[in-house]
């Protein structure tokens, strides 16, 4: 029974996955430019972003509220690193 | 962890950040105050029974999971079910406190500041200036004297 749960888990996942990646990187796109690098990220984070140092807090904010707005929305965790560089 | 242990390593995270905030090292005393806030809410997650829905990912031997703990430190603030977690406890009552939104989002964010200072992502020492690490150690500080009013 536990099996067939967290497989039904699964599925539901990865079908609010297929929603949500393609709306989370749209709105990246939006806070950092459509040029900005957006790679994928490590086993921690699903991507990493290049932000200018001066700028770090203010773009990780509105980074972590996307973060937060796409859980609420779609019901999964998608998240991003702003890295900082000078 | 036992009584003992637990007040042990709090105070050796809290003297940590205190002396690397005074010798100039912003990232890391932040880092610091940001496990001591991993390790109340760990606490408080457990006195409380705090736990995960099935098939989440925990890390061994802890009861959550960084990536988790904006999370559970909603449902330790409302005392309700929170993403993957199961609220518990009589949620956070003290006056002034954090609002719930806050308390998830700083630790989100502190989160990523402990990353920064142990990880090595990015090529800049120090991110922030003095004032802006106040103001993290500040949030720290607040989720701290939230989430110590559930132990």
């Amino acid at each position: 029974m536990n099996v067939i749960l967290a497989l039904f888990d699964e599925v539901r996942k990865w079908r609010a996955m297929r929603v949500a990646r393609p709306y989370f990187l749209s709105q990246l796109a939006s806070i950092f430019g459509e040029e900005a690098e957006i790679t994928p990220g490590d086993y921690e984070f699903d991507y990493f972003v290049p932000v200018p140092v001066d700028q770090l807090e203010e773009l990780g904010m509105r980074v972590s509220r996307l973060t937060f707005e796409v859980q609420e929305r779609f019901g999964v965790y998608l998240s991003a690193l702003p890295i900082p560089y000078k | 962890m036992t009584s003992e242990e637990f007040v042990a390593l709090a105070a050796r995270l809290e003297t940590a950040s205190t002396v690397l905030r005074h010798g100039g090292c912003l990232l890391q005393a932040i880092a610091r105050r940001y496990y001591l806030v991993y390790t109340i809410a760990c606490r408080a997650a457990e006195r409380h029974g705090v736990k995960f829905r099935r098939g989440a990912i925990t890390e061994d031997g802890w009861p959550v999971s960084h990536q988790s703990l904006p999370d559970v430190v909603r449902a330790l603030y409302t005392g309700m079910n929170s993403g993957p977690v199961f609220g518990g406890g009589p949620g956070v009552v003290r006056k002034g406190r954090l609002t719930d939104d806050a308390a998830s989002f700083y630790t989100d964010l502190l989160q990523k500041d402990r990353k920064y200072a142990d990880y090595g992502h990015g090529t800049v020492p120090e991110p922030y200036d003095a004032a802006k690490a106040d103001r993290h150690l500040e949030w720290a500080n607040h989720l701290i004297e939230d989430l110590q009013t559930l132990l």
